[in-house]
């Protein structure tokens, strides 16, 4: 290859790839590219990632700071809607060709409904801009999830624009805290990933057509989602099934067939709550108690929940609510490799 | 080179400086570009790789190889007693032994895997490229790809301007 090793070969690639790699980096920095060289000027309206977040507990409610005493009255999220806005108009700068973006995530710490109409923009355009595949992360709140009915009793959460649901190019989908209201016909035909945290008063049966309306779901979280008292997914071959806090639900159904990991978060089920159709056992399992029940139901659920996963090879048990008895009635796990145990140590 | 197993397709890749590699057509579909191509029947005779000379194609093929989904005949074996969870890090390791190369051929990787439209390839090389490079100041990063700074003082300060969002 006879090149000189001082040539800068990085800057020989074009514009398209260089925004591929600078879509690696947080956008600030992808940003400032623009003033190595004249090269680098234009080169961040390649970029396919957008993605911007407050830091927990920082802003969310600062009103002296940002309304009280400022002279600009804004929202307590101004930097981050300030951001996100500059990066989508950066990437308006080059005439002619147009990169589509491939992925938009952003976290509020909490999203005050004054910030819902810069969301609904920037989703829109989206929505126009995304050609061959779109991976959205939507957080609107970084609260913990479990905390019962606190969440899903708020009233402010924003709505997603309803053409979300019929976008035929979004692959991921993670959505927390906001209300999905969902049209009469969901249609997303491509979507791989879907993630639902404390949506808002969005009925259980109405989360549940969702997930029937994507037939290329594999992978599934549903947190805080109290709604929802019976799920089944048995039309599509999920390989990755998480549940988290949602403290209402009474029966899941899934074909396991090709499951390869199961995370589960939340009480010791007193009822058969999880079915697992289909012939080989989960390989890789991650098992977190949040909450105990100390009479004997709790016992015997544990073991009844247990058994349905002892074909794992992985497992991963967060054991801090776990008294020493649950363990002496522990199931055998024949294939078992790999045992993680997290938590304190009592006596 | 590849030896030819009863029962697999085997296709002929060729690169411009004349060498040839025989791969297995699972191993060569790794590239969306080559699977096109095969799909569409143009690869009944050996496919010209332009612009990827023997010793990077036979680098992206050592990748395609080894990263090509373990089903089928060979694969049973391997899927069956390593869950996937140890699998996927065990690639991981691999991955990362691979990639230790100087920045010419990163770079050359670069561009193979963008023209072979291999994403993990092309992810992987990104990646390892912007690990250099973050954190590291304007100036810092100019020496590091020998970039010359050609913009006049006062249109620094334009540019700062125009990206002022980035460089709060």
């Amino acid at each position: 290859m006879g090149r000189p090793a001082s040539r800068d070969r990085l800057s020989d690639l074009p514009d398209t790839l260089l925004g591929h790699v600078l879509s690696f980096l947080p956008n600030k920095e992808a940003g400032r590219a623009a003033g190595l060289s004249r090269r680098w000027r234009g080169v961040f309206c390649n970029v396919h990632a957008i993605s911007f977040e407050e830091r927990w507990g920082t802003r969310a409610n600062d009103w002296v700071t940002f309304y009280h005493e400022a002279e600009e009255k804004k929202s307590c999220s101004g930097a981050l809607l300030d951001d996100v806005c500059s990066a989508l108009l950066c990437r308006h700068r080059t005439v002619g060709h147009h990169v589509p973006l491939r992925s938009f995530r952003f976290a509020f710490d909490q999203c005050h409904h004054w910030n819902f109409v810069h969301v609904d923009q920037w989703l829109i355009y989206m929505l126009r801009h995304g050609h061959q595949e779109l991976h959205l992360d939507l957080r609107f709140s970084m609260a913990s999830i479990c905390n019962d009915e606190a969440v899903d009793s708020g009233t402010g959460g924003g709505v997603l624009p309803t053409r979300l649901f019929t976008c035929r190019v979004i692959r991921t989908l993670c959505v927390a805290y906001c209300r999905l209201k969902l049209p009469a016909a969901a249609s997303l035909p491509l979507l791989e990933t879907l993630s639902i945290t404390a949506p808002h008063s969005d009925g259980g049966r109405s989360i549940q057509r969702l997930i029937s309306d994507c037939p290329r779901l594999v992978d599934l979280t549903l947190e805080a989602v109290h709604r929802l008292k019976r799920v089944s997914v048995l039309d599509q071959r999920l390989r990755r099934f998480a549940l988290c806090c949602c403290h209402n639900m009474k029966s899941i159904d899934i074909d396991a067939s090709e499951l390869r990991s199961l995370d589960y978060c939340g009480t010791v089920p007193t009822e058969p709550l999880l079915s697992l159709h289909g012939l080989p056992g989960v390989p890789s399992c991650t098992v977190d108690f949040c909450k105990v029940l100390p009479e004997d139901a709790g016992f015997t659920g544990f073991r009844v929940f247990m058994q349905k996963i002892s074909d794992a090879k992985h497992l991963h048990l967060h054991h801090r609510k776990l008294e020493g008895r649950f363990f002496s009635g522990f199931p055998l796990f024949s294939i078992l490799t790999r045992l993680v145990l997290q938590g304190p140590l009592v006596n | 080179m590849a030896t030819r197993e009863a029962g697999k397709k085997m296709i002929m890749l060729k690169s411009p400086d004349g060498m040839e590699f025989e791969v297995e057509e699972a191993v060569a579909m790794e590239s969306q570009t080559i699977r096109k191509m095969i799909e569409d029947d143009c690869a009944d005779t050996a496919i010209l790789i332009p612009n990827i000379n023997s010793k990077i194609l036979s680098r992206v093929i050592e990748y395609c190889n080894k990263h090509v989904p373990t089903t089928g005949a060979t694969g049973a074996a391997a899927s069956d007693t390593v869950a996937p969870a140890a699998l996927a890090e065990d690639l991981k390791i691999w991955d990362a032994e691979f990639i230790k190369v100087n920045r010419a051929t990163r770079f050359d990787l670069i561009q193979a895997a963008s023209y072979l439209n291999i994403k993990g390839l092309l992810d992987l090389t990104s990646q390892t490229t912007i690990d250099t490079i973050s954190d590291n100041s304007l100036e810092e990063i100019r020496s590091f790809l020998s970039t010359k700074n050609d913009y006049l003082p006062e249109e620094e300060q334009t540019i700062r301007r125009e990206n002022q969002w980035a460089f709060q």
